[in-house]
C-alpha cells in the first residue's frame, strides 16, 4: 500500500483498487487451478475405484489433463442452438461462475489474514451469494430451447432453493458458538486440536456439521444429489447444449464448487487453518493445513459421488424438508440449551467435546475395519491365465 | 384472480440416442413437469430383418445369426435355435455335449445378468458397480473365449452338439473363477443392493401383479419377479436340467410391493447364485465322450411347424419354425423376452416420474437388438 | 408340484367342442399337435381356452403368421402355467383379404404381436385398438415377410438398387 502511494504517487483509492485486483487475480488463479486439479483428481480416483487407470497420458500421472481439456474446449466451435435466447444463453455460464467465485471473497485460503475481505456479515454473504448459481442454472435450462435442459434447470432450482434452508439453519450453530457472523471470528472460535473444532464440540454441532455437509453436496449438485445433471435421465441436464468455451466455464464452476464445499466445511466446522499456539499465524503452515483439510473433504465428496446411486426428485425434497431441516433446528435449539448449561458449569464443554470426538473415532475405526474386509476379499485370485 | 391457470403437457422425445435406453429405443413421453402421463415406445430402430434372412440361408447357416439376436447371451440364443432344429430332425445330442451346453449357457447367463444388474445400477446413477460388474464379466468372456475363441458372438453350438471340446484344465479355471466371483457378487450387494437410496429408487416402483404379468406374457426373471414360479428349465425340462439341483427364485416383496422393480432386480441377483450352483454340479458330473452327433450336411426337416421354448437370461424365448421340407426354413419367428417386456411399458409408465421410467427400463432388462430382431 | 397327467390335444378338442359347440379339428402336423379353428371362430375359442377352469390358458406365448401359397396360416401358441399345458391354435386366412378378429381383448400380449404381424404380413386385425406399424417406418410400402415381396429400390434418400450396390463395392 505504501509502495503504491509513495513511489507511484497514487491516491489511496486507486492503490486500494490495484491491490484488490491483484488479490482477486491470485484468488481466481488458485480457484482455476484447484478446479482443474479437482477434475483431474476426480478422474483418477474414479479410475482407481473402478479398476481402471483414468487419465495418465498428459504430463506426469496425467496431471496436465485439465490443461489439455481446457485448450481443446476453447478451440472448439461455440454452438448456439436454433431458437435459443441468445443473450441469456451467452451470459449464463459467467453468471454461474460468478456465483461460485464470489463466495471465495469471505473464505480464507490460509489464516485469517489471507481473506479477500473479512466482512462482518461474512456468513450471511456466503449463504446468499451461493444462490446466484440457481439463477444461472435456471437461465441455462430456459435459454437452451431444449426440454431436457429445462427439466434440469427446474430440478436444480427446486433443489438448491430447498437445500439452502437447512444449510443456513445449520450455520446458526457455529454462529452461536462464535457469537459473530464474521468468518474470521468463526475461525478464531476454534482451536487446533480436533476436539476444539466446531464439528466436534457438542453432539449438536456435530449434527449441524452433518446437515451442512449434506446440504452443500446438494447445493453443489454432487451425487447423490446430481439430479440437475443426471446423466442417465436428463442426458446432461442444463448444460446439454453448451459447447466450447462456455462449457469449459460451466465445467470450471462445477469443479470449483467441489473446492468450495471443501473450503467452507473446513473453515466453518473443521478448525480452518488453526495451528498450535507457537506456530499460530505462520503463513505457509496455515495454508498447508487449510489445504490438507480441504483436499480431504474434496476426496470425500468425490468418493461419495462414485459410490452412491442418485435420489429421485420427491425423495430429495423429502430428505430436505422432513429430515435435514428438523435436524438443523434441533441442532440450533440443543446448542443454545447446551450453552446455557455450560455457562453454569464450564468444565462440561471440554468433556463433551472429547467424548464426541472419541465417538467419532470409534465410528471411523469400525469403518476402516469394513474397508479392510473389502480389500481382503478383493485380493482373492482368479487364476485364469 | 378467478381465471384458471392454463397448463399444458410437454411432449418429450426420449431417445433413440439416450443413455438409459440400452441401445436404440425411442420413447415419446407426455409429461406434466416430472410426471409422465403417457409413454409410447417406438421400437424398430435395430430391426435387421433376421426373420427374413432366415428364409434364405441354410439351417446350419442361420446359427451365427442367432448370435446377433441377443448379443448379451449368444450362447443361449444359439442353444434355443439348435435345440429346435434338433427336435425337428430327431437328433440325439451326446451327453457330454449337453453338459458343455449347460456350462456355456449358464456362464453366459451369469454374464448377461451381470450386465442387466450393472446397467440398472448405472441408470440409478451408481457408475462404479456397473464397471465392477463388467470386470467380472470380462473374466467370463475370457473363459468363453477359451472354449470358442470369440468374446461376444460365439457361434459355439452347432446342430447336434457343440463345435469344440472344452480345453484342458477348463474346469479348474472355472472353479477358481467361481470362488472369486461369489465374493465379488457379495461385495457388489453391499455396495448397491442393500443401499437405502437404491432400495428407495426401486421398491414400490411399477409393480406388476401376477395376473398382469401373465396377461402381458412376461417371461423369465420379470415373470418370476411378479411371484409366478415358472421356469422352463424346471417346468418343461430340456437338456440335462432335470438331473441338476437348483432353486427357482421368485419375487417376495421383501422391501416393497410384489412385482416391483426391486423384486425383478433381486430375482436376477438370486439367479446368478443358482447358476453358480448349476455350474459347480456340471463341472463335477461332466462325462467323457462325443461332443457332436452325426448330422447330414444338407438338412431337410419334414414339413410342419415346431414351437420350442428355452430359458435364456431374458426369459422364455420361443422359436417358432415352419418348415416346408427345403434346405432353409420357410418361416422362423423369434419371440423374445424383451419384446413382451417392452409391450407393458405404456401401461406401467403412467403417473410415474421420468426417473422411474429409467428404473423400469433398467429392471425389465431390455436389450434393443433382441427386441427388434 | 404339478399334476402328473396333463391333457393332450384330443382331450382339449373334446373340451372345446363340448363347451362351445364349435367344430374344431386336430391338424396333421409332424411335430407339435395343433388345433385347427375356422377364422370366424377364433375369438370365442380363445375366450373359452382362457376362461375354462380345466385349461386356463392365461398366457399367449407367441402369435405369428406363415405365408404358405394362397393362404396365411396363423398360429397362436398358448401356455397354461397353472396346469403346465401347452397348445397351438391354427387358422388360415386368404392372402387376398387377410382379415381376422383380434384377440387383444383376451390377452394384452396380443397387442404388440398382432401389430408385428400386421407390419410384416399385412394381416388386418379387426377391433385391434392401435393397429399401426411397429418395426418398420410408418411410410414403408409393402409387407416384407410375404413370399412375393420385392425389396424396394430405395427408401427416401437411401439407394438400394442392386446395380448401385454392385457399382459401389466393385473391387
Amino acid at each position: 500500500m505504501n509502495l503504491l502511494t509513495d513511489t507511484l504517487g497514487m491516491t489511496e483509492f486507486w492503490a486500494n483498487v490495484v491491490i484488490m485486483l491483484i488479490v482477486c487475480t491470485i484468488v481466481f488463479a488458485v480457484f482455476a487451478l484447484m478446479s482443474g486439479i479437482t477434475s483431474w483428481a476426480e478422474r483418477r480416483i474414479a479410475g482407481r475405484m473402478q479398476s481402471r487407470y483414468g487419465c495418465n497420458r498428459v504430463g506426469p500421472q496425467g496431471i496436465l489433463q485439465f490443461v489439455a481439456d481446457a485448450v481443446k474446449l476453447i478451440l472448439k466451435e461455440d454452438l448456439i442452438p436454433d431458437g435459443a435466447d441468445r443473450f441469456l444463453y451467452k451470459i449464463t455460464p459467467y453468471l454461474c461462475l460468478m456465483g461460485v467465485l464470489a463466495t471465495l471473497v469471505v473464505l480464507p485460503l490460509g489464516s485469517r489474514a489471507m481473506m479477500v475481505a473479512d466482512l462482518n456479515v461474512g456468513v450471511l454473504y456466503f449463504i446468499s451469494i451461493t444462490s446466484i448459481v440457481v439463477i444461472g442454472i435456471l437461465m441455462a435450462g430456459w435459454s437452451s430451447n431444449n426440454k431436457w435442459s429445462l427439466l434440469g434447470g427446474m430440478r436444480s432450482a427446486a433443489q438448491i432453493v430447498s437445500y439452502e434452508i437447512p444449510v443456513a439453519m445449520s450455520l446458526l450453530t457455529p454462529i452461536l458458538i462464535a457469537g459473530s457472523l464474521s468468518v474470521g471470528d468463526l475461525l478464531d472460535s476454534q482451536g487446533w486440536l480436533p476436539w476444539e473444532w466446531t464439528a466436534f464440540q457438542t453432539p449438536f454441532s456435530a449434527l449441524a456439521f452433518f446437515v451442512f455437509f449434506i446440504g452443500s453436496l446438494a447445493e453443489g449438485n454432487r451425487t447423490p444429489f446430481d439430479l440437475p445433471e443426471a446423466e442417465s435421465e436428463l442426458v446432461s441436464g442444463f448444460n446439454t447444449e453448451y459447447s466450447g468455451f462456455r462449457f469449459a466455464v460451466f465445467f470450471m464452476a462445477e469443479y470449483g464448487n467441489v473446492f468450495l464445499i471443501g473450503l467452507s466445511t473446513t473453515a466453518l466446522f473443521l478448525g480452518g487453518p488453526n495451528l498450535p499456539g507457537f506456530l499460530q499465524g505462520n503463513p505457509f503452515l496455515s495454508v498447508a493445513v487449510m489445504m490438507l483439510k480441504t483436499i480431504f473433504i474434496m476426496f470425500v465428496v468425490i468418493w461419495l459421488r462414485w459410490t452412491l446411486p442418485r435420489f429421485r426428485i420427491d425423495q430429495l425434497m423429502d430428505l430436505s424438508w422432513k429430515y435435514l431441516l428438523p435436524c438443523a433446528l434441533i441442532a440450533f435449539f440443543g446448542q443454545s440449551v447446551f450453552m446455557l448449561v455450560a455457562h453454569q458449569i464450564p468444565a462440561i464443554t471440554q468433556i463433551t467435546s472429547i467424548v464426541v470426538f472419541i465417538v467419532f473415532l470409534l465410528i471411523m475405526i469400525k469403518f476402516i475395519g469394513r474397508i479392510r474386509t473389502n480389500y481382503k476379499e478383493q485380493s482373492i485370485p482368479v487364476g485364469l491365465n | 384472480m378467478t381465471s384458471e391457470l392454463k397448463t399444458e403437457h410437454i411432449t418429450i422425445n426420449m431417445g433413440p440416442q439416450h443413455p438409459s435406453t440400452h441401445g436404440v429405443i425411442r420413447f415419446v413421453i407426455k409429461t406434466d413437469g416430472e410426471i409422465i402421463h403417457e409413454c409410447d415406445p417406438d421400437v424398430g430402430y435395430l430391426h435387421r430383418g433376421i426373420e427374413k434372412i432366415a428364409e434364405s440361408v441354410t439351417w446350419q447357416g442361420f446359427v451365427p445369426f442367432t448370435d446377433r439376436v441377443d448379443y448379451l447371451a449368444s450362447m443361449n440364443a444359439n442353444w434355443a435355435y439348435c435345440m429346435a432344429v434338433e427336435e425337428m430332425l430327431g437328433t440325439e445330442v451326446p451327453e457330454r455335449a449337453e453338459y458343455i451346453r449347460v456350462i456355456a449357457g449358464e456362464l453366459n447367463r451369469i454374464s448377461s445378468h451381470l450386465v442387466a444388474i450393472g446397467a440398472a445400477d448405472m441408470d440409478m446413477g451408481a457408475i462404479t458397480p456397473f464397471v465392477q460388474l463388467l470386470r467380472e464379466r470380462e473374466y467370463i468372456n475370457d473363459l468363453l473365449e477359451m472354449i470358442c475363441g470369440a468374446r461376444l458372438t460365439y457361434n459355439y453350438y452347432s446342430i447336434g452338439g457343440v463345435n469344440y471340446d472344452l480345453p484342458e484344465g477348463f474346469s479348474i479355471k472355472v472353479m477358481g473363477f467361481l470362488d472369486h466371483f461369489e465374493v465379488a457378487v457379495e461385495q457388489m450387494h453391499r455396495l448397491v443392493t442393500y443401499n437405502q437410496i437404491f432400495i428407495n429408487r426401486f421398491a414400490n416402483v411399477a409393480a406388476v401383479s401376477p395376473e398382469m404379468a401373465m396377461d402381458y406374457n412376461f417371461v423369465g426373471p420379470n415373470l418370476r419377479g411378479s411371484g409366478v414360479k415358472y421356469d422352463v428349465r424346471r417346468n418343461k425340462p430340456y437338456s440335462i436340467y432335470d438331473k441338476l439341483d437348483f432353486e427357482i427364485p421368485i419375487g417376495t416383496a421383501s422391501v416393497g410391493t410384489l412385482g416391483d422393480c426391486y423384486d425383478r432386480y433381486f430375482v436376477r441377483v438370486e439367479e446368478i447364485r443358482e447358476s453358480v450352483k448349476i455350474l459347480r454340479q456340471c463341472l463335477q458330473q461332466i462325462p467323457e465322450g462325443e461332443i457332436q452327433a452325426k448330422v447330414k450336411n444338407a438338412i431337410k426337416p419334414p414339413v410342419g411347424h415346431k414351437y420350442i421354448r428355452t430359458e435364456t437370461p431374458r426369459g422364455d424365448t420361443g422359436y417358432f419354425i415352419y418348415s416346408d421340407g427345403k434346405t432353409s426354413p420357410s418361416r422362423l419367428k423369434i419371440r423374445t423376452g424383451s419384446f413382451t417386456g417392452m409391450s407393458i411399458i405404456p401401461e406401467l409408465a403412467r403417473n410415474i416420474f421420468i426417473a422411474d421410467l429409467v428404473a423400469v427400463i433398467g429392471s425389465l432388462d431390455i436389450v434393443a437388438p433382441e427386441l427388434d430382431r | 408340484m404339478f399334476k402328473e397327467h396333463t391333457l393332450n390335444t384330443t382331450e382339449i378338442i373334446d373340451l372345446i367342442q363340448k363347451n362351445t359347440q364349435i367344430e374344431v379339428k386336430a391338424s396333421e402336423n409332424s411335430y407339435d399337435a395343433s388345433i385347427i379353428v375356422e377364422p370366424k371362430d377364433v375369438l370365442p375359442v380363445m375366450k373359452f381356452l382362457k376362461l375354462s377352469r380345466d385349461l386356463s390358458f392365461k398366457v399367449l406365448s407367441s402369435h405369428t403368421a406363415v405365408h404358405d401359397g394362397e393362404d396365411f396360416k396363423l398360429f397362436w401358441n398358448l401356455l397354461s402355467y397353472e396346469h403346465n399345458l401347452e397348445t397351438t391354435i391354427e387358422s388360415s386366412v386368404p392372402v387376398v383379404s387377410p382379415q381376422i378378429q383380434s384377440v387383444c381383448k383376451v390377452w394384452k400380449a396380443a397387442d404388440w404381436l398382432e401389430r408385428e404381424s400386421y407390419d410384416l404380413f399385412g394381416i388386418q386385425y379387426i377391433d385391434h385398438p392401435d393397429l399401426r406399424r411397429i418395426m418398420l417406418p410408418e411410410d414403408w410400402i409393402g409387407f416384407p415377410l410375404r413370399k412375393d415381396y420385392q425389396s424396394p429400390e430405395g427408401y427416401q434418400d437411401i439407394e438400394n438398387s442392386r446395380s448401385e450396390i454392385d457399382k459401389r463395392f466393385k473391387p
